[in-house]
């Protein structure tokens, strides 16, 4: 049974169609790659997979149930994990306040036990403050948690919000351009970084990337967008070499 | 960092015991009244400053909360310390009520529901006889006693430190840090499981708590609610000590909102002040000096030339009117002028400071005490404590 499936997905604002019958699923353990030009519609189909856009037409399913009618908060409830193409942490606060926030789902004490100081909150937040450390050291961040997120470098910045997003315990990630602004060596080893975590947290990946030697490398499946609709999908290597990708990316006298 | 005792202690005998040396017991009902405006400048601050939206209509929050209050007491005969809960009660009820109808639209016209809403419970919500006694008013006694103030501003006390206890404990838990997360970024934290529109819910409750019982606490310490004194100059003075105190600073805006409360007590102290103020012959042109004065210095520094002609103009002819020779035909046209009443000096003042507030320290008050704060905390003294990222693009969105 596929983790994230999207049914005849179809966006549209005002005269613009930004997505077109769109169909994608991702299997577990799948590490899954959308590519394709600016503008083809790709971060619009990773904002209704989240929940921050309303399809006009088709439907969203997790684990097989329907959620193209959920909201943001609850989908991450569900196991969802997203980053933004933009970074998203919450800027002013350190990286540890950052874990803390991250694991809001997993505090367990209510809002109001908090306000009032109950002393399971007291208690709750000792181990949730266990807990940020114990990400942070995994992921070698451990020197930067009393720091500024927002003033960080651009690449920390980057493993930080892969940090908070794993901090809410998510069974697919959908990482929007992980590998923007890094280097061909970074790009690399975040591929073997995300395979390894696969592997360790037996996670699901779909990704928006451009780095196309990364995508060939972690990808078990690859579609291939053009302005809203599906070009072409596969094996990466099928995709790679695909008379139309090579169109869409290159012009017609490429082909 | 284990908290240094002695500034503690100082701190505590400057605000228990200090004031029963140096002011008369009748002067505990203006001190009261600062410690109710602290009150009110945290709950604001819940909004504006951790939820990052904004209320224009705080004073009937406050106003809410007062009516309640003596309702209960005078009319359900019920002891004061049930009046404080009712009142804490309806105005989290209401503010939920008013968030939940307001957040359906954002920035500018979000901010034009909460004024609205205000002038409405002015006019229309307290106007209602059964409940708040008409344009009569309604009486609140006082639970210490008739003029009885110097107990009850420590009752007044008691209750600021329950609500700088509850907004800490909350700033320190899940709550705050879900609303630090949605005031900077809403889509960032809706993707890690906050929902975003409960907790904007939340902290209006929260805020509409703090003010319902500042608004008990102002009832009773003043022994009569009449609507007018919930008017829109009244939230908007609220708004301005809360910004000047600076956003998200406790210290700051305590500070800045009992200093706010007290300034008609300031004038009456500095000798001759207030038959300065009735007189606007004398004071229009020393207003027009300053200016002047301000105007060369600007024009000076920045290189403008307009601005320090206008500046020597304003000088020389405030000066002349001024000085003993009198300008024929000058004083007596300004005496025409309305008499400037000492309680819109804040209104004057507190728009000024805000904009220095902006211009030189974004976090207000605040940001000025960080380092003694630090220390009295056990930190080391060191001037550059309050970090720069205490101003936020929301703050100048808000």
């Amino acid at each position: 049974m596929p983790v994230l499936e999207a049914d005849g997905i179809s966006v549209r604002f005002g005269g613009v169609q930004a997505v077109r019958d769109v169909s994608v699923h991702v299997g577990e353990w799948e590490v899954v790659g959308i590519i394709g030009p600016n503008g083809a519609g790709k971060t619009t189909l990773f904002n209704v997979l989240t929940g921050f856009q309303r399809p006009n037409t088709g439907r969203v399913r997790f684990e097989g149930d329907d959620i193209t009618g959920e909201p943001v908060h609850r989908r991450a409830a569900l196991g969802m994990g997203r980053t933004f193409q933009n970074v998203g942490l919450v800027k002013a606060a350190t990286v540890l306040d950052n874990l803390l926030t991250a694991q809001h789902m997993a505090v367990g004490y209510g809002a109001v036990a908090g306000i009032v100081g109950s002393s399971l909150a007291f208690e709750r937040e000792r181990a949730v403050r266990d807990e940020a450390a114990r990400l942070l050291e995994l992921l070698g961040l451990l020197p930067v948690a009393d720091l500024v997120a927002g003033r960080l470098p651009y690449g920390l910045r980057k493993q930080v919000e892969l940090a908070t997003v794993l901090a809410t315990h998510p069974k697919v990630l959908l990482l929007d351009e992980p590998t923007s602004g890094m280097g061909p060596e970074e790009a690399e080893a975040f591929g073997e970084r995300l395979l390894a975590l696969r592997r360790e947290l037996g996670l699901s990946v779909l990704m928006i990337e451009h780095h196309v030697p990364l995508v060939a490398a972690v990808c078990d499946y690859v579609y291939c967008m053009n302005f809203g609709e599906l070009l072409v999908e596969g094996k990466p290597d099928d995709v790679r070499s695909h008379p139309e990708v090579v169109r869409a990316y290159l012009g017609d006298e490429a082909a | 960092m284990t908290p240094r005792v002695a500034p503690l202690l100082a701190l505590a005998a400057v605000v228990l015991v200090l004031p029963r040396l140096v002011f008369d017991s009748a002067d505990f009902a203006l001190l009261s009244l600062a410690v109710v405006y602290a009150i009110v400048g945290l709950s604001l601050n819940v909004l504006i400053g951790y939820a990052g939206t904004i209320s224009l209509g705080h004073q009937a929050f406050v106003g809410i909360g007062a009516f309640t209050s003596a309702y209960v007491v005078t009319e359900l005969r019920q002891p004061f310390i049930v009046g404080v809960l009712a009142a804490a009660a309806l105005g989290g009820a209401q503010a939920m009520i008013l968030g939940g109808l307001a957040l359906r639209v954002t920035g500018l016209y979000f901010a034009l529901v909460t004024l609205s809403y205000g002038v409405f419970a002015q006019d229309t919500l307290f106007g209602i006889k059964a409940i708040t006694g008409g344009g009569a008013g309604r009486a609140a006694p006082t639970p210490t006693g008739d003029g009885n103030f110097v107990p009850y501003y420590y009752i007044c006390l008691a209750f600021l430190g329950l609500v700088l206890w509850l907004d800490w404990r909350m700033m320190r838990s899940k709550t705050g840090r879900a609303l630090t997360a949605l005031r900077q970024d809403p889509r960032v934290a809706a993707s890690l499981g906050i929902p975003v529109k409960a907790y904007l819910l939340l902290g209006f409750a929260v805020s509409g708590v703090f003010a319902g019982i500042a608004g008990a606490l102002f009832a009773h310490g003043n022994g009569f609610v009449v609507s007018n004194d919930f008017s829109l100059q009244l939230g908007i003075l609220f708004v301005l000590m809360t910004v000047v105190g600076g956003l998200r600073s406790r210290t700051g805006i305590v500070v800045s909102a009992a200093l706010t409360a007290v300034v008609p007590l300031i004038i009456r102290e500095i000798p001759g002040l207030e038959s300065a103020l009735a007189r606007p012959e004398r004071t229009v042109p020393v207003v027009v000096l300053v200016a002047g004065l301000v105007a060369v210095g600007v024009g000076v520094l920045r290189g403008g030339r307009a601005a320090q002609v206008v500046g020597v103009a304003m000088v020389a002819l405030s000066a002349a009117v001024l000085s003993p020779l009198h300008v024929p035909g000058v004083e007596p046209q300004l005496e025409q002028l309305p008499a400037l009443d000492p309680s819109m000096l804040r209104l004057i003042v507190l728009p000024a400071l805000v904009v220095m507030t902006l211009r030189t320290a974004p976090g207000g008050l605040g940001q000025q005490l960080r380092p003694v704060v630090r220390w009295v905390c056990g930190g080391r003294f060191s001037l550059d404590a309050g970090p720069g990222d205490l101003r936020e693009v929301v703050d100048a969105r808000a």
